[in-house]
């Protein structure tokens, strides 16, 4: 990100600039009281619909009731972390989490990576565009509309099913009711509609590799597979580790919105995740108190995982790789 | 590029390729095909490549269903007025944050990439939109187009490449920060403002989850919450009266295609024309490299 190369190199110029005061650059607010007044907006949204929200995180410490509210409501303390991690079924809704989550970074993310690299390696420029186009469009297509697709194919009178029956006389099978199989879909369908748009961000940096490297390489005899493997891959390095930071930070969200709005009650116990139980909970159950402390454990188990991920990223490898 | 002579690899790769964009056309043929098709046909089931035989009344059913289009008029309201005003606070807002001169800036820059990171969560942000009465309103709809972190460091990233000079020249000539960014900076950025603003338009014309928090009176749902209605539950509710008004022999899953076809129509028509802006974007947006 442009903006944590910035923050790096920042002492170099203060070097040269003096640093004004707090004072002065107050004083700097109001002279430039026109930039100041764009700014306000978009600060002030900040403020209220994400810094603010933060102030009802102190809900997850109190008997949280509608009528006496936030700060009426008595304090508790620990109680509902005590009752999330001796709840039996918060076990399974983080193991779920982090199970699809795995899943998706084990087989969604090099599958972008592979995509790229192979679409990458098709010369006919119409023939690529006209990929690229066809790839790409299954992401702004919402998943409320997925999940009709994904009806359409594999409910019990889907095509699928028609296909197993007519052609191969099997016997129908409800793909999305069965555990294993309503996962299998789930993985699927994310790289399905994913794959071409997370594409984009390798293949541009593919394009920004030097051409000579490829020249050179050609002439020392490297075959296109060793070409791959030691030129573009180590180039794409970079975008490939911060993705994956990205990636990693997002282990206990699932993706929400497709989770909601393909799962049913039957597969809950392979699919139910920390978010659509929040949900199902607390916006239509009231539960307000617990699913706060839900939401606030996996929140800070995120931002840690981001901090690690890039610490680890740092320490292993170049910095470029690296978030900040 | 290097070798232009085809080898196995190549013929395998292309026939990967055009099998997988095989099935990213299929499911858009399977459904228009059942939507049109008639009914008995339809029951056969198999492959659909093309309709078999031909009905409208799917169509004539839901153009009749006022529900359905008073949402699709909303979601179309909420997608202009929210582009305008978004954008343009967020290109405001970038702008300033992306002149090295401003006070405070990194400060202002790291408060809002923080919250790309960290946010308390659904249940917080619903208490408070309860606590601000902005229930049943189609603010908090707009909101998360505001304060869409990507969208503000997209821009910012943007208008750094601007050179000050013209700024300065500007300036010389005696113009307020406020004309410099309306006549000088923002006609220089249309391009990167249509990335953003499609970005902002797809957000709000695809957005289910919010709306679905948020809007109970049916006067003001948006099309996603209809689809959803629709297309996903359309065993519980929603379709049974819908179908009743058309034709008991058309099959609930002609139904379901006919919504699916007709709510992402808008978006398979623009589509092709916008797809390089996101490219664009995407490539902008995100990551130092």
């Amino acid at each position: 990100m442009d903006i944590a190369k910035e923050y790096r190199a920042a002492p170099k110029v203060k070097a040269i600039r003096s640093k004004p005061t707090f004072l002065q650059s107050l004083r700097s607010l109001v002279k430039h009281w026109q930039l100041s007044l764009m700014l306000l907006p978009v600060v002030a949204a900040f403020l209220i619909f994400s810094y603010f929200p933060l102030l009802w995180l102190l809900i997850a410490f109190k008997d949280y009731n509608i009528g006496k509210g936030l700060w009426g409501s008595p304090w508790v303390g620990w109680k509902h972390f005590h009752m999330i991690f001796t709840y039996p079924d918060m076990l399974q809704l983080i193991r779920n989490t982090v199970f699809i989550s795995l899943l998706n970074l084990g087989f969604g993310f090099p599958a972008a990576i592979l995509f790229a690299l192979l679409l990458n390696e098709i010369k006919h420029s119409a023939f690529k565009r006209t990929v690229q186009t066809l790839t790409y469009l299954p992401y702004f297509i919402p998943w409320t509309i997925m999940a009709g697709f994904i009806l359409l194919m594999f409910s019990i009178d889907g095509l699928i099913n028609n296909v197993l029956v007519d052609y191969f006389g099997l016997d129908p099978k409800n793909f999305l009711t069965n555990n294993t199989s309503f996962i299998q879909l789930l993985i699927g369908s994310a790289i399905w509609k994913g794959m071409g748009w997370s594409s984009i961000i390798y293949l541009a940096a593919i394009a920004g590799v030097n051409p000579q490297l490829y020249e050179a390489a050609h002439i020392d005899g490297a075959s296109r597979l060793q070409r791959i493997v030691s030129i573009t891959i180590p180039s794409i390095a970079p975008v490939i580790g911060i993705t994956f930071i990205l990636q990693v930070g997002g282990l206990m969200s699932s993706n929400f919105d497709q989770i909601y709005n393909m799962y049913n009650a039957q597969v809950y116990k392979v699919a139910d995740v920390i978010d659509t139980f929040v949900v199902r909970m607390g916006v239509t159950q009231m539960q307000y108190s617990i699913t706060t402390a839900m939401g606030l454990f996996k929140g800070v188990v995120g931002f840690i995982l981001i901090i690690l991920s890039n610490y680890i990223i740092r320490k292993t490898s170049d910095s470029e790789n690296s978030l900040w | 590029m290097l070798n232009k002579k085809m080898n196995v690899f190549d013929y395998l790769n292309y026939l990967f390729m055009t099998l997988l964009c095989l099935t990213m056309i299929y499911p858009f043929l399977h459904t228009f095909s059942l939507s049109f098709s008639d009914p008995i046909e339809a029951s056969k089931g198999g492959f659909m490549f093309w309709p078999r035989g031909f009905q409208l009344d799917t169509y004539k059913g839901l153009l009749k269903d006022s529900l359905f289009w008073r949402s699709y008029l909303n979601i179309v309201a909420v997608t202009a007025i929210g582009v305008a005003v978004c954008l343009f606070l967020t290109s405001c807002a970038s702008y300033v944050l992306s002149l090295p001169h401003y006070p405070f800036r990194r400060f202002f820059t790291m408060f809002i990439v923080f919250t790309m990171f960290f946010s308390g969560g659904i249940i917080p942000s619903y208490l408070l939109t309860k606590d601000l009465h902005l229930m049943n309103t189609w603010i908090p709809l707009w909101i998360p187009g505001v304060i869409a972190a990507f969208n503000i460091i997209l821009l910012i990233n943007f208008f750094k490449q601007i050179p000050s000079e013209v700024r300065e020249a500007a300036v010389i000539d005696g113009a307020s920060d406020f004309a410099i960014f309306t006549r000088i900076v923002l006609p220089l950025s249309k391009p990167v403002l249509a990335t953003v603003g499609l970005f902002l338009a797809v957000m709000f014309w695809n957005d289910w989850f919010t709306p679905y928090l948020y809007l109970n009176d049916t006067d003001k749902y948006t099309l996603p919450l209809i689809l959803k209605k629709y297309v996903v539950n359309s065993e519980i509710d929603g379709l049974s009266g819908f179908v009743k008004a058309t034709n008991q022999q058309v099959l609930p899953s002609q139904v379901r295609s006919t919504v699916i076809l007709v709510g992402i129509l808008p978006t398979l028509v623009i589509y092709p024309f916008i797809q390089k802006y996101f490219v664009k974007g995407v490539t902008l947006g995100s990551l130092k490299g």
